[in-house]
C-alpha cells in the first residue's frame, strides 16, 4: 500500500488536535494549528527534550503506534507520538479541570492532563487514519515525562517526522509525531 | 440512590467524568477504578448497590474490553449497566465491545462533549434511581 502523503497526515492531524483542545480542554485554539514536516537527523534515535523548542521544563507524554495487535503484543510500533505542554499552561489546566492550585497538585495533575490530552489526539488521528486504509492501528498508554523523555526509538530508513503548532490560553503547545504508514 | 462506577488509568478523566455527572444534576455517589482489577473487585463487592459502570478500554493489568466480557459471563452481573467511554471510536471496536457483552448500555467516544455523556447516561440512571 502507498504511503499516505504530507498533505492528508497533515489535514488528519490537524483535526484530531482541533478536535481533542475543543472536546478535551473544552477550549477553542487560539489561532488555526499549523504542521511542518521536519527531518530526523539520526538513523534510528531521536532526543526527545523540551529545553530547546520551549526553554522551559515541558511536561511530555509519549505514544506509540502499532500496525495491529500482533505487532503490539511484539513491540513492534511504526510511529511515535511526542506532545509538549509548556510549564505555563500548568495555571490553566489545573483550573479548567477544577484542582486547587497548590504545589503538590501541580506535577502530578498536569503530566497527567497532558498525557490524556495526548490520549485523546492520538484517538482520533487512529480512528481518523482507520479509514483511510489503516483499520488496526493500535496505540500504546501515554507515557508521562517532563523536560526530556530522553533517546526514543523509531523504525529505521525514516526521514521525518510532522511537527504540528498549537495556541491555547496565549501559549505555544507541540507535537511531534513520525508515523511510517 | 444507586453508585456509579467510573473505571478509567486517569485521574483527570474520572474526575471530570464524575463533575459532568454532577452537572447534569445527578447526586449518586460515585466509586473510582484506576483499572479493570480494581473494577471487579469493587464489582464483586458491591454491584447490588451499583447502578451504571463508565468504562475505559485501554487500561494497564486488566482492559475494559475484559471487563465487560467478565461481567457479561455471571449472570448476576450479565445486565449491569456498562457504558464504554473510550477513545476506540471505530465500528470495528464498537461491535467487539458489543460482541464481548450483548447488554452493553452505550457506547461513547472520547473526546466527548458534556452533552454526550449526559445524554448517555441520563436515561439509564433514570430508571436505575
Amino acid at each position: 500500500m502507498a504511503r499516505l502523503d504530507f498533505q492528508v497526515i497533515a489535514t488528519t492531524l490537524l483535526g484530531a488536535v482541533n478536535q481533542a483542545v475543543n472536546g478535551f480542554l473544552h477550549v477553542h485554539s487560539d489561532q488555526e494549528p499549523t504542521v511542518v514536516p521536519r527531518p530526523l537527523l539520526a538513523e534510528d534515535k531521536w532526543y526527545v527534550s523540551s529545553f530547546g523548542e520551549f526553554y522551559d521544563s515541558s511536561y511530555i507524554s509519549v505514544i506509540y503506534f502499532y500496525r495491529n495487535s500482533k505487532d503490539r503484543e511484539a513491540n513492534r510500533f511504526c510511529g511515535v507520538f511526542v506532545l509538549y505542554l509548556k510549564e505555563a499552561l500548568a495555571p490553566n489546566l489545573i483550573k479548567a479541570f477544577g484542582y486547587k492550585d497548590t504545589a503538590e497538585t501541580n506535577n502530578e495533575v498536569v503530566a497527567d492532563i497532558t498525557a490524556e490530552l495526548a490520549n485523546n489526539i492520538a484517538g482520533v488521528f487512529k480512528k481518523d487514519l482507520s479509514g483511510l486504509g489503516y483499520p488496526e492501528l493500535e496505540i500504546s498508554a501515554p507515557m508521562k515525562f517532563k523536560g526530556s523523555a530522553g533517546w526514543l526509538s523509531y523504525p529505521k530508513n525514516e526521514k521525518q517526522y510532522y511537527r504540528v503548532t498549537a495556541f491555547v490560553w496565549g501559549q505555544k503547545f507541540a507535537l511531534d509525531v513520525m508515523v511510517a504508514i | 440512590m444507586k453508585k456509579i462506577l467510573v473505571v478509567d488509568d486517569s485521574s483527570v478523566q474520572r474526575k471530570m467524568i464524575i463533575q459532568i455527572i454532577k452537572s447534569a444534576g445527578f447526586s449518586n455517589p460515585t466509586l473510582e477504578a484506576e483499572d479493570g482489577v480494581k473494577a471487579i473487585e469493587i464489582i464483586g463487592n458491591d454491584f447490588q448497590d451499583i447502578g451504571l459502570v463508565l468504562c475505559d478500554w485501554n487500561m494497564p493489568n486488566m482492559t475494559g474490553i475484559e471487563v465487560v466480557g467478565a461481567l457479561a459471563k455471571i449472570p448476576p452481573l450479565a445486565t449491569l449497566p456498562v457504558v464504554m467511554v473510550t477513545t476506540e471510536g471505530t465500528e470495528a471496536k464498537i461491535s467487539e465491545a458489543k460482541r464481548a457483552n450483548p447488554n452493553l448500555a452505550g457506547y461513547v467516544t472520547k473526546p466527548f462533549t458534556p452533552d454526550r455523556l449526559k445524554e448517555t447516561i441520563s436515561p439509564i440512571l433514570a430508571k436505575a434511581n
